[in-house]
C-alpha cells in the first residue's frame, strides 16, 4: 500500500506537469498570432519551434501517465475518465500546433483592420481553454470548484462566437476582401482559432458528468 | 465424536451458506473495482470472521439460548437443518432471506415440538432487533455520509490521494465487517449447538478455549469455506447491490452495516452502557443483508433522493415473516421425523 501511494504522489505530479505544459502552449499561442499580425517572422519562428517541442513533451507524458493508470492506479471508472481527460486535453494542444504550423504554411493575409478583433478572439479563445485548465485542476484538487470554471469556459466560448460572427461578416460582406478562395482562406484561420474555445466547451461539459459521478 | 460432527454438519451447512452469502456483502465493491484481489479478500475476510466468531460470539449466542435452549445433539441437528434447507428454499425462489430469521423460527418449532415454553420477551426483543437493524443501518449510513462529505470538502483531499484512502479504507471496513459477521451471525451457525454438545476444553500454549470457542471456530471454518469456494461466484452477480455501488458509496454501506452487526454482537459494549447506567443494546444476531439494504437506502436519503424503492422494504418485511413461518414448520415436521422415524431423542 505504501508503493501505492509513493505512484499515487508520482502520478499528481505528472499530471500537475502536463497541465502546465498545455497552460504554457496556449499562452505561446496567444503571442505566436499576435507576432503573426505584427510580422515579426523570426520571434514567430522561434515561438513556432517551442509550441512544437512543448507538443513533443506533452505526447510523451501523456503516454507516461496512460501506463501509471492503467498498471497501479484508481478504480476502473475513475480511471477511464481521467484517460478520457488527459486525451483531450492533448487534443487542445494538438489544436495549437496545428493552427501555428497553418500559419506558417499558409500565410493568410487579413485586413489591418481586423487585427484587433482578431487578436480579442484569440485572447477569448485561450481564456476559454485556460479555464478549462483550472477546472481540470479543480477536478483533481477541490471537485466543487469546477462549475465556477466551467461557467467561466461557456462564458469565453460565446464571447468567441461573437466575435467569429462579426469577422465572417466583414470579411465577406466589407469588400475588405476582394477574391473568394481568399475570403474563404481567412474565415477557415477563423474557425480554427474558435476551434480552440470550442473544444474546450466540449471537454468542459464532459468534466461536468465526471465531476458529478466523483460526488459521493 | 464422530457423531458430533455428523450432528453439527447442519450447522456446518448453515456457515458455508452464510459465507457464500453474506462475504459479499462486504468485500463485493472491493474485489469487484479491482481494489484488491478475490483470494486477499478471501483470506482477510476469513481470518476476521474466525476471531469475531471466537472472540465475540458468545453474547448473540446467549440470546439464542434463552429463546429455546437445545439440550439433544440430535434436535439440535434438525433445527439447523431446517434453518439451512429454508435458507437454500428461499435463496432459490429469489426471495429475501437471512439464517438469523431462518433459525428463530426453527428454533421456535423446536420449543412447540418439545413442548418448551417460548419466552414472549426474549422473542419480542428478536423481532424489534431485526426492525431496528435496517432503520439503525439507514441512520448510521446518513450519518456517515454527512460527515465524509465535510471532511471530504475540508481536507481538500487530491483524487488520486483520495482514491488510495478509499482503497484502504475498503480493506479496513471489510476486515471490520468480517469481524462483526463473524462476531453476530456465528449464534446463527452454531448457537443451537451449545447447550447440545460436550466437548472437553483445549488447553492452547498461552491461553484456554471452551468448548463454545471450539464450537464457534468450526462454524466460522464453514464460513470460511463458503467464502473461498462460492462468494466469488455471487460477488461477480450483477443482481448482488453492492456490486454497483461507487467506491466511496460502498465505503459507507459496508460501514454502517459493519457498525450495526457489531452493536448487536458487542459484549464489551453492553458491559459499559451497563456500567453508564444506560439502557443496554440486545445482542442478538441480526442479517447483514438486511443492514446492507437500510444502509443504501440511508444514503439515498442523505442525498435527498425522493425515490426511496419501498417495494425492497416490503419484501424486507415479507421475509421478517415467511422465513421464521417456512423454518418453523420444517423444523416442527423434520423433529417428528427424527424422533419417530429415526428412533432419536429430540430433547
Amino acid at each position: 500500500m505504501n508503493t501505492l501511494f509513493k505512484k499515487s504522489v508520482e502520478l499528481n505530479m505528472k499530471i500537475e506537469k502536463f497541465l502546465d505544459i498545455i497552460s504554457n502552449s496556449l499562452l505561446l499561442f496567444e503571442k505566436e498570432v499576435i507576432l503573426y499580425l505584427e510580422e515579426d517572422c523570426n520571434a514567430f519562428n522561434e515561438t513556432l519551434n517551442r509550441i512544437c517541442d512543448l507538443e513533443s513533451e506533452a505526447d510523451t507524458l501523456e503516454i507516461d501517465i496512460k501506463v501509471s493508470l492503467y498498471k497501479f492506479m484508481l478504480l476502473p471508472d475513475t480511471r477511464a475518465d481521467v484517460l478520457s481527460l488527459i486525451k483531450s486535453l492533448d487534443d487542445i494542444i494538438d489544436a495549437t500546433e496545428e493552427i501555428t504550423k497553418d500559419f506558417n504554411i499558409q500565410r493568410p493575409q487579413f485586413p489591418k483592420k481586423l487585427h484587433k478583433d482578431i487578436a480579442a478572439l484569440t485572447l477569448n479563445s485561450i481564456k476559454a481553454a485556460e479555464a478549462l485548465i483550472l477546472a481540470t485542476r479543480s477536478f483533481f484538487n477541490e471537485v466543487h470548484l469546477v462549475s465556477a470554471h466551467i461557467n467561466k469556459i461557456k462564458f469565453y466560448e460565446h464571447e468567441v462566437d461573437i466575435l467569429q460572427d462579426s469577422i465572417g461578416g466583414i470579411i465577406f460582406n466589407s469588400g475588405a476582401v476582394t477574391e473568394l478562395a481568399e475570403k474563404i482562406q481567412l474565415n477557415d484561420f477563423i474557425a480554427k482559432l474558435a476551434r480552440i474555445s470550442d473544444e474546450a466547451e466540449r471537454i468542459g461539459d464532459k468534466l461536468t458528468i465526471f465531476t458529478i459521478k466523483r460526488e459521493i | 465424536m464422530n457423531t458430533a460432527i455428523l450432528f453439527i454438519s447442519s450447522g456446518l451447512f448453515l456457515g458455508w451458506s452464510l459465507g457464500a452469502n453474506d462475504a459479499a456483502n462486504l468485500f463485493g465493491t472491493a474485489v469487484g473495482a479491482k481494489v484488491i484481489s478475490f483470494k486477499t479478500a478471501a483470506v482477510i475476510m476469513s481470518i476476521f470472521v474466525i476471531i469475531g466468531a471466537v472472540a465475540s460470539g458468545s453474547g448473540a449466542s446467549h440470546t439464542l439460548g434463552k429463546l429455546g435452549a437445545i439440550t439433544s445433539l440430535p434436535g439440535a441437528f434438525i433445527v439447523a437443518l431446517a434453518a439451512g434447507i429454508t435458507v437454500f428454499i428461499m435463496t432459490r425462489y429469489g426471495l429475501p432471506v437471512s439464517t438469523s430469521q431462518s433459525i428463530v423460527g426453527a428454533i421456535i418449532g423446536w420449543n412447540l415440538f418439545s413442548s418448551n415454553p417460548t419466552s414472549m420477551a426474549t422473542l419480542s426483543k428478536i423481532v424489534l432487533t431485526w426492525v431496528l437493524c435496517p432503520i439503525l443501518a439507514a441512520l448510521f449510513s446518513i450519518l456517515f455520509y454527512k460527515l465524509f462529505k465535510r471532511q471530504t470538502r475540508t481536507l481538500k483531499l487530491n483524487l488520486f490521494y483520495r482514491y488510495y484512502y478509499i482503497r484502504l479504507g475498503l480493506i479496513i471496513v471489510g476486515a471490520f465487517g468480517a469481524y462483526s459477521l463473524g462476531a453476530n451471525n456465528i449464534a446463527n451457525v452454531m448457537g443451537v449447538f451449545t447447550n447440545a454438545i460436550d466437548l472437553p476444553s483445549m488447553s492452547l500454549y498461552f491461553f484456554t478455549v471452551d468448548k463454545t470457542q471450539i464450537l464457534f471456530f468450526l462454524g466460522s471454518l464453514a464460513i470460511a469455506v463458503g467464502i473461498f469456494t462460492y462468494s466469488k461466484n455471487v460477488m461477480a452477480t450483477v443482481g448482488n447491490s453492492l456490486y454497483r455501488l461507487s467506491p466511496s458509496t460502498a465505503l459507507i454501506v459496508v460501514l454502517s452495516s459493519s457498525f450495526v452487526l457489531f452493536l448487536f454482537a458487542s459484549v464489551s459494549l453492553q458491559d459499559l452502557l451497563i456500567s453508564l447506567n444506560l439502557p443496554p443494546i440486545p445482542l442478538v444476531p441480526v442479517s447483514s443483508s438486511q443492514a446492507v439494504v437500510g444502509a443504501i437506502i440511508g444514503i439515498g436519503v442523505a442525498r435527498g433522493d425522493r425515490n426511496i424503492n419501498f417495494s425492497k422494504l416490503k419484501r424486507i418485511s415479507f421475509g421478517w415473516l415467511l422465513t421464521p413461518t417456512i423454518s418453523l414448520l420444517l423444523s416442527y415436521i423434520s423433529l417428528f421425523f427424527m424422533q419417530n422415524v429415526f428412533m432419536q431423542s429430540v430433547f
